[in-house]
């Protein structure tokens, strides 16, 4: 009775692998569609809080929105490139690709969301507080840091978690370079964090001294 | 309507929408190669999607100002 039990279960969990391995089609893992919907589902938040401010045209709601976002934002950079990295230094070869396979379609949604919804959300606050004037050195200077964090998460960030996803989907896959871009934006995320705490710099001084 | 929030966040969806495109016309490429899974079209698809329907909602919030 006990081994029939066992051999059920032999039989069960041998179902369950083809199962998996069935959804595995291509090199795309099955639970990179989940990831991604979760991601998808958490990054649309940020924009529609915004929305929701701006519809009840609450000034706390707004610098509320602007202000997690943004925090939010740059605390992902940070623990990504202080916490995650060196987590990731410390793994093998096939240990950093299980990570960047599960990394990549959980933040690819989340991180361009806040980041847009932040910034859109800033703009819309020092319009609101008549602090927007381009001709103050400190709203250039946030401007110019904006700038720059906008060109990195469009021409690095993203391109490079969609070429992770390209080489996930071939045949056989080149683990070596899905651990190169994954690299490569873990550390990115150290260099946005940096410019991130630059940017705070320049609100709190918008924000005690405004222009 | 903030006219300025509107165009912004327009050039920024042209902007994303060119690397977005060229990397996918790439992919494309490769598919028709036979060297990439079309699950990976797919995903592709969906990230286009998604971020399309976060520019949409952020050029809404340029209408309520």
């Amino acid at each position: 009775m006990s081994s029939e039990g066992v051999s059920e279960q032999a039989v069960q969990t041998a179902g369950q692998t083809i199962q998996d391995a069935v959804r595995r089609v291509g090199g795309i893992p099955a639970f990179t569609s989940r990831l991604l919907l979760w991601s998808f589902g958490v990054g649309v938040v940020p924009p529609a809080a915004l929305v929701a401010a701006l519809q009840m045209k609450s000034l706390l709601f707004l610098e509320y929105v602007h202000v997690i976002s943004g925090g939010t934002w740059t605390g992902f950079d940070l623990f990504m490139s202080v916490i995650l990295g060196r987590i990731l230094a410390s793994l093998d070869l096939p240990g950093r690709v299980e990570v960047a396979k599960r990394l990549t379609p959980t933040t690819f949604f989340i991180m361009p969301s806040l980041a847009s919804t932040a910034i859109t959300a800033g703009i819309y606050l020092a319009e609101s507080l008549g602090t927007f004037i381009l001709s103050s050195p400190w709203i250039i200077a946030a401007g110019v840091v904006v700038i720059i964090l906008t060109a990195q998460g469009f021409g690095i960030f993203m391109p490079n978690s969609m070429r992770i996803f390209m080489e996930l989907a071939k045949p056989s896959p080149d683990r070596a370079k899905i651990t190169r871009l994954n690299s490569m934006n873990i550390r990115l995320a150290g260099v946005q964090g940096v410019m991130q705490l630059a940017i705070i710099l320049i609100m709190a001084h918008i924000a005690v001294y405004p222009p | 309507m903030n006219v300025y929030a509107l165009v912004a966040v327009a050039l920024f969806a042209a902007a994303f929408l060119g690397i977005y495109g060229s990397i996918y016309l790439n992919a494309l490429s490769s598919y028709r190669k036979g060297e990439l899974d079309w699950h990976g079209i797919r995903i592709l698809r969906l990230g286009l999607y998604g971020h399309l329907t976060i520019f949409a909602i952020l050029a809404i919030t340029a209408l309520l100002v």
